[in-house]
């Protein structure tokens, strides 16, 4: 990168720091240390809630599925909406209401306090794990591009969020998801421009979008069911709604975004606007690695996308193996771009049996390509046998650093790092609020001076980024990382919501019962995950029906002598 | 048992059922969207 470019990237995080100290400042209890002081109004819990789910993997891993896989990823969020409206009907009024800091300190009320304390456990679990991967995700990805040690990469991305999310809590952290989630939507906006605009003399983006269609890029719909299958219409709709509801109703790193509202109306707009912007926002995501795609049709792209991998195996001994396949490749290239050449000029004339003759002649590519990608994922794993072979993840930058002007690219960069702070921060707060409230508050009783509760929180939050970083060390070779972060989830968060929805909706269960049940879908579900093919996505569906009905079961077995304690759930 | 529902109303809309049902109809929207996309292939 040029001095112009690192000279913004470190302005910018410079930036973003400052930025969070300054607007967390003067926190005086745990209200404002944990939840804002309950104070933000909808625009801002709407980008803090959409800042937290979009991490660096987003803005990493999505462009790269869009470019590798087309448009269909994007039916992953289409039970997102849905989740949004039924989150606003149950959980945002009830939390509100009872003014929890947590989800989980409902669950004592509702329960007792070995199911909060299971819910809460389950949390730290899978939030703290999850935590490591948000930093390890795109330092991995950062380091290989700018040549940074991997571990250092992740002390920075770590050590960033932690110096204002400890500084000034849950304030800071909303305060710095506005600005940091404004200026990576503005950059992905000139970004997508930009490559639209790389494109070469004479193809217009409607021809981009011919191009994309013709090669099977624009499949956002698949009306097929196959439960074996991650994205389809149905799984996205069922099994994506599970997944959303969970992690938008029992995930503290949402609860506590949504939490900072001043009122449950401020909070139910912030998740409203979600639900009606989302999806749309994936999409567009999607779709910018697809542009990527149709730049490539006219352009050599690198025969791996991992630039230090490749680099290794030029240089070693396979390097003329290698080269071979490079040569290969730039062969099969050539012809595939004088085939769409051919396409499009066949598209401008009218001529379908042109478009016909071409569009074969793109498949034969395809094929030839794919072979060649085949081969050199063996060179790549006869070398290392453990070494990733997906590239996915580099894609974009890749292309960023290639291709796009002086001074983008940094910010570019900085959008990425800002992307990893806005998640990190956000779990971070929630791993504090759970640790101070659901335990250590739980032992040593709330502090007669709020400073204290302040501290220990400060505390825990420096050792939750420590654990994070830590075990981001651990967090390689996991495939695609959205993917990696997304299953790591779906193992609790259908336990957590089965919870959750009996808490909710079943006056008559009773502690007890839903205690055993949570045991017996947890390891269902961790069955299911070691031993079937099933999807990753019906774990959540799995998970939550199993708590539903066998807590029902439980219950019934145990008899219904007595009155269950106030269900503190909707009418 | 509470009834969740009754809080102030929406600044948009004067309903939260009609704010709900903007979601859903943008959620649809989008899914026609797509399903014209993936016709285009």
């Amino acid at each position: 990168m040029s001095a112009i470019d690192w000279t913004i990237l470190f302005a910018a995080l410079a930036a973003f720091v400052v930025y969070g100290v300054w607007r967390g400042r003067g926190e005086r209890n745990l209200t404002d240390f944990l939840l804002a002081g309950r104070a933000m109004r909808w625009p801002t819990v709407a980008i803090s809630v959409m800042a937290t789910q979009a991490s660096a993997v987003t803005f990493l891993s999505t462009p790269g599925q869009g470019f590798a896989d087309g448009l269909r990823f994007v039916q992953f969020y289409f039970g997102l909406p849905l989740a949004m409206i039924v989150v606003c009907l149950t959980a945002v009024p009830i939390f509100h209401r009872l003014g929890v800091f947590t989800a989980y300190e409902y669950l004592e009320r509702r329960f007792d306090g070995r199911t909060r304390s299971l819910a809460a456990a389950l949390f730290l679990i899978q939030r703290g794990l999850a935590a490591g991967i948000t930093i390890y995700a795109p330092a991995l990805v950062l380091s290989v591009i700018l040549g940074w040690d991997v571990r250092w990469t992740c002390v920075l991305l770590g050590g960033l969020a932690v110096v204002y999310t400890t500084s000034g809590g849950s304030k800071a952290v909303s305060h710095t998801h506005v600005l940091q989630f404004l200026i990576i939507m503005a950059t992905m906006v000139i970004a997508f421009v930009l490559v639209l605009a790389s494109l070469p003399a004479g193809v217009s983006p409607v021809d981009a979008a011919f191009v994309a269609a013709r090669s099977g890029k624009l499949n956002a719909l698949q009306l097929r069911f196959d439960p074996n299958d991650r994205y389809n219409l149905w799984s996205g709709l069922v099994g994506g709604f599970f997944l959303q509801l969970s992690y938008f109703g029992t995930d503290q790193s949402q609860v506590g975004r949504y939490l900072t509202g001043s009122s449950v109306a401020q909070s139910r707009l912030g998740l409203v606007f979600n639900g009606l912007v989302k999806v749309p926002m994936q999409l567009a995501i999607l779709s910018l690695g697809v542009a990527v795609f149709v730049f490539y049709q006219f352009a050599a792209p690198p025969l791996f996308f991992n630039p230090t991998e490749s680099a290794r195996l030029a240089a070693g001994p396979d390097g003329a193996a290698w080269h071979a396949l490079e040569a290969r490749q730039a062969t099969v290239v050539a012809a595939r771009e004088t085939h769409v050449r051919a396409l499009l000029a066949a598209r401008h004339a009218h001529d379908a049996p042109g478009a016909a003759s071409a569009g074969a002649a793109i498949a034969v590519d395809r094929d030839s390509l794919a072979a060649i990608r085949g081969r050199t994922a063996a060179l790549i794993r006869a070398r290392d046998p453990g070494a990733n072979t997906s590239d996915t993840n580099y894609i974009f930058l890749t292309f960023v650093r290639r291709y796009l002007p002086v001074g983008l690219i940094g910010l570019v960069f900085a959008a990425i790092f800002a992307a990893s702070m806005n998640s990190t921060s956000a779990e971070l707060n929630a791993l504090t609020s759970t640790t101070v409230v659901d335990v250590v508050r739980r032992i040593t009783g709330p502090a007669a001076d709020p400073h204290r509760d302040v501290t220990i929180s400060r505390i825990a939050t420096v050792a939750w980024t420590a654990f994070a970083v830590g075990f981001a060390e651990y967090a390689s070779r996991l495939g695609s990382l959205i993917e990696a972060v997304n299953i790591l989830g779906s193992l609790f968060y259908g336990t957590i919501l089965g919870i959750f929805l009996v808490a909710f909706w079943l006056p008559r269960v009773r502690g007890p019962a839903v205690f055993a049940a949570a045991l017996v879908a947890e390891a269902t579900v961790i069955a299911c995950f070691k031993l079937t093919a099933i999807s990753f996505l019906w774990y959540n569906l799995i998970g939550c029906g199993a708590v539903v009905i066998l807590a029902l079961a439980i219950e019934g077995l145990l008899g219904a002598q007595a009155p269950a304690r106030d269900a503190t759930g909707p009418t | 048992m509470n009834a969740p529902g009754r809080d102030e109303p929406p600044p948009f809309l004067g309903r939260w059922s009609r704010l709900y049902a903007l979601v859903i109809v943008d959620l649809l929207l989008v899914i026609a969207f797509c399903g014209w996309l993936s016709r285009r292939g």
